[in-house]
């Protein structure tokens, strides 16, 4: 039996097909690496303005008139563009200061201009607005954006405390519900703006201000679901909910310990297996839907079959080898990934930990980079292992090559398909189906299944079922086949 | 001493409805060099297949080294070399690294029996190049290495002569005659073509339309062809045969046709001369063992 494998690794190994598919899925990850080094300028930027603006507003403000006024607003509105890009285009697009100018000066702005150009603005707001105007860019210019989340801090306090007595005077449970929800919002906007002084995470775009953002976009998000019954949501809804859960988890968790996910190869590796599935099935069905085939059609079969094993032993050995291919090559995958991630994007942001949500203890958990991976590989191996097998049966069955490649690629591309057409149509006999049951990635950290109902040992149940059929429908159609001339 | 190799007893092949071998029996001792001679669609590589266990047998039974080969494959095939319809090997891969593949499948052969073997097929200078530069006579060769390379005590060649030059059969021969005497090893070898045989084999077995129809030693059948045929050229050949009777044919009104030993023919001549025939000339008509079979087996009908 280990002869008749090492001999089966041989005869793969001496054809030039594995080497040049692994060239080829080699080069397709230098590439992805290179092309994510290139684009990464662009990943956590945020424009406030391009590079035509100026003239398009100044364009809009030779056609107005500012006494018309109908077309004051608009106007006014361009003039205050034309101001704040100027301003901001002293520090650039993605600096702190740009977004304080976009967000914070563009009110001092409003009003300055307004003064400028009509009635109904007092003189002392004006003073007031040109006092703020000279002293944000005193702190632009050294620095300062502490001051501004001290600023925000001091503003979010006096609103919280003026809604705290809108809520004494709260004349019914409604109005007083409305006041609550308000005032769980504006702490959750302190929290951040607390949390910005004190993780020092100014207002430039970065991992840590993103966080901060999704934060507070998801935590306000999940007040919604306060006083709703988790168990009563459909299942739109329920993945919404526990989206923004753990996102509003991983956010705080990354804040609180001051992580930042932003190397480049750790990401390629963390996603490597839906980066480069498509090419580890690529080698692997052509391999395994060869193997049987190909000796049949070049009668090299008759060699392998008068030889003291017996069609079992022969079958088997040449299933257990593309089951060796598998590994092999999600190996090779997985190590290639790390070198060339590393060397086109630095090894540094291999060290931090993957950080997941676990859904059952409702805690972020840390899992050893190089460990999460492979689990999240053991979670694909059923599918993976099932269209292998596909492709050996197809290869056994049919003795056609081009076959039984095609056959397990069409399948992989309808499984995403079928399930879709599944839920939509709520087909509830799906569930005993493969494709629903073949991606275990699911189950990880108390995620939900893709159908409700199904559990992950029902589902290795189903894979293993769909596989013993593969397995002794080949074997069968092999053991009884009549070796015709070839 | 003689010991039964291989004992068909039997066998039917059916393909769907149609019968491919109705009965076919058939025996190799160690030694023999059996000649399994047919015509083309006869059933012989059929019946090989069967002896080697890679088409089901419908009915009868087939033994190798006393093993049953549906009951007891691998016991039965461990001895067993073979070369089925072309030596298919692996045209990736070069000569050495075919017979490497072979020889890890039987743990017995050595590094040192592979090349024993190359240098006894004459593959020693281009045992390294890849089998997809190599002519159909050295793949045949090829062939014949991997299937002696553990030194099988039956060896079975599905036509092994086709694309081999005069020289290569000769050499073929010579191989062949060489691993019955010294390895005293059963061989069967089938052909369509029974003068490149002739000189190969103690023993022949002929097959037509799934049934065989003549099991014999070569020598009962080359002294049955010796018996021969002599054509005299007379003035008269109606005459000639009343005086010679029954052993004689007319062929047109000058020639007659004697089946007669080669005794007898002076006598033959003494008789017509005394009888004022006139007789000009006397060729013995020459038959090979083919044109011996052809009458046997009388041209095969596919059916």
């Amino acid at each position: 039996m280990i002869n008749l494998i090492g001999n089966e690794l041989k005869k793969i190994f001496k054809k030039k097909t594995i080497y040049i598919l692994l060239i080829i899925t080699i080069g397709y990850m230098i590439l992805s690496n290179v092309m994510l080094r290139i684009t990464n300028d662009s990943m956590y930027s945020y424009y406030y303005f391009m590079d035509g603006d100026i003239e398009y507003y100044e364009n809009n403000l030779s056609d107005l008139d500012p006494n018309n006024e109908s077309e004051f607003s608009m106007f006014l509105n361009s003039k205050v563009q034309v101001e704040l890009i100027k301003l901001a285009d002293d520090y650039g697009n993605n600096t702190w200061q740009a977004y304080i100018i976009f967000n914070r000066v563009i009110d001092y702005m409003n009003t300055i201009l307004r003064y400028e150009y009509s009635d109904g603005i007092t003189d002392e707001a004006y003073k007031e607005a040109k006092d703020n105007l000279n002293l944000a860019i005193e702190k632009f210019n050294t620095n300062d954006w502490r001051y501004f989340a001290n600023e925000d801090l001091k503003e979010i306090n006096s609103s919280l405390e003026e809604q705290y007595n809108f809520k004494k005077q709260a004349v019914s449970p409604s109005e007083e519900a409305s006041i609550d929800r308000t005032i769980s919002s504006l702490n959750i906007e302190k929290q951040v703006a607390e949390w910005r002084l004190e993780k020092n995470i100014d207002y430039g775009p970065s991992f840590l201000n993103t966080a901060l953002n999704d934060y507070s976009s998801y935590s306000t998000a999940l007040l919604d679901y306060a006083n709703t019954d988790i168990d009563e949501l459909d299942s739109d809804e329920l993945s919404q909910y526990r989206s923004a859960l753990e996102n509003m988890n991983l956010s705080k968790y990354y804040i609180e310990n001051s992580i930042s996910l932003d190397s480049l190869s750790r990401n390629s590796f963390i996603n490597l297996f839906s980066n480069y599935e498509l090419f580890i099935l690529i080698v692997v069905i052509v391999i395994a839907g060869s193997i049987v085939s190909e000796e049949f059609n070049k009668g090299t079969i008759k060699l392998l079959l008068v030889k003291p094993y017996n069609r079992f032993k022969i079958l088997f050995s040449k299933f257990v080898v593309c089951l060796i291919i598998l590994l092999l090559t999600i190996g090779i995958v997985y190590i290639s990934q790390l070198l060339i991630g590393g060397i086109i994007n630095g090894f540094d942001g291999l060290n931090t930990p993957a950080i997941v949500y676990n859904f059952d203890t409702n805690h972020v958990e840390e899992i050893n980079i190089f460990v999460y991976v492979i689990i999240l590989g053991i979670c694909k191996l059923p599918m993976y292992i099932l269209l292998l097998t596909l492709a050996f049966a197809c290869s056994t069955i049919f003795a056609n090559t081009a076959l039984a490649v095609a056959v397990p690629f069409l399948g992989y591309i309808a499984s995403s398909i079928i399930n879709q057409f599944a839920l939509l149509y709520k087909l509830d006999w799906i569930k005993y189906f493969v494709t629903p049951n073949w991606d275990l990635s699911y189950y990880l950290f108390g995620g939900l299944p893709l159908f409700k109902g199904l559990t992950a040992p029902f589902s290795i149940l189903i894979c293993v079922l769909y596989l013993a059929i593969l397995l002794i429908l080949s074997l069968v159609v092999f053991k009884k086949r009549d070796i015709k001339n070839i | 001493m003689q010991n039964l190799i291989l004992k068909c007893e039997n066998l039917h092949k059916n393909f769907r409805k149609k019968e491919i071998l109705k009965g076919v029996s058939l025996e190799i001792s160690n030694g023999d060099i059996l000649g399994f001679i047919g015509p083309n669609g006869a059933g012989k590589t059929t019946t090989i297949k069967l002896i080697l266990g890679l088409q089901k047998i419908n009915s009868g039974k087939v033994e190798i080294n006393g093993f049953d080969i549906k009951t007891n494959f691998e016991k039965a095939i461990a001895k067993v070399g073979a070369i089925i319809e072309n030596p298919d090997l692996y045209m990736y891969m070069s000569g050495l690294d075919n017979l490497k593949l072979i020889a890890n499948l039987y743990p017995s052969v050595t590094d040192k029996r592979i090349l024993e073997v190359i240098k006894l097929v004459g593959l020693e200078n281009r045992i390294n190049d890849k089998v997809s530069k190599y002519s159909l006579g050295m793949r045949q060769r090829l062939g014949v290495a991997q299937a002696i390379l553990h030194k099988p005590n039956l060896l079975i060649l599905d036509e092994p002569t086709n694309g081999l030059d005069p020289e290569g059969i000769k050499d073929l021969r010579n191989l062949l005659i060489k691993l019955s005497k010294e390895e005293n090893m059963g061989i069967l070898i089938s052909s369509h073509n029974l003068a490149e045989l002739e000189s190969f084999c103690n023993k022949v077995c002929i097959i037509k339309n799934g049934i065989i129809v003549e099991t014999s030693d070569i020598d009962t059948v080359k002294k049955e062809a010796s018996e021969g045929n002599y054509i005299i050229e007379l003035d008269d050949a109606k005459r000639a045969r009343l005086i010679i009777g029954d052993i004689s044919i007319a062929k047109d009104n000058t020639h007659i046709l004697v089946h007669a030993i080669k005794e007898d023919i002076p006598n033959i001549v003494k008789k017509l001369v005394l009888q004022d025939i006139q007789i000009y000339s006397i060729t013995e008509e020459i038959i090979s063992l083919e044109d011996a079979f052809l009458k046997k087996t009388g041209g095969n009908v596919i059916d």
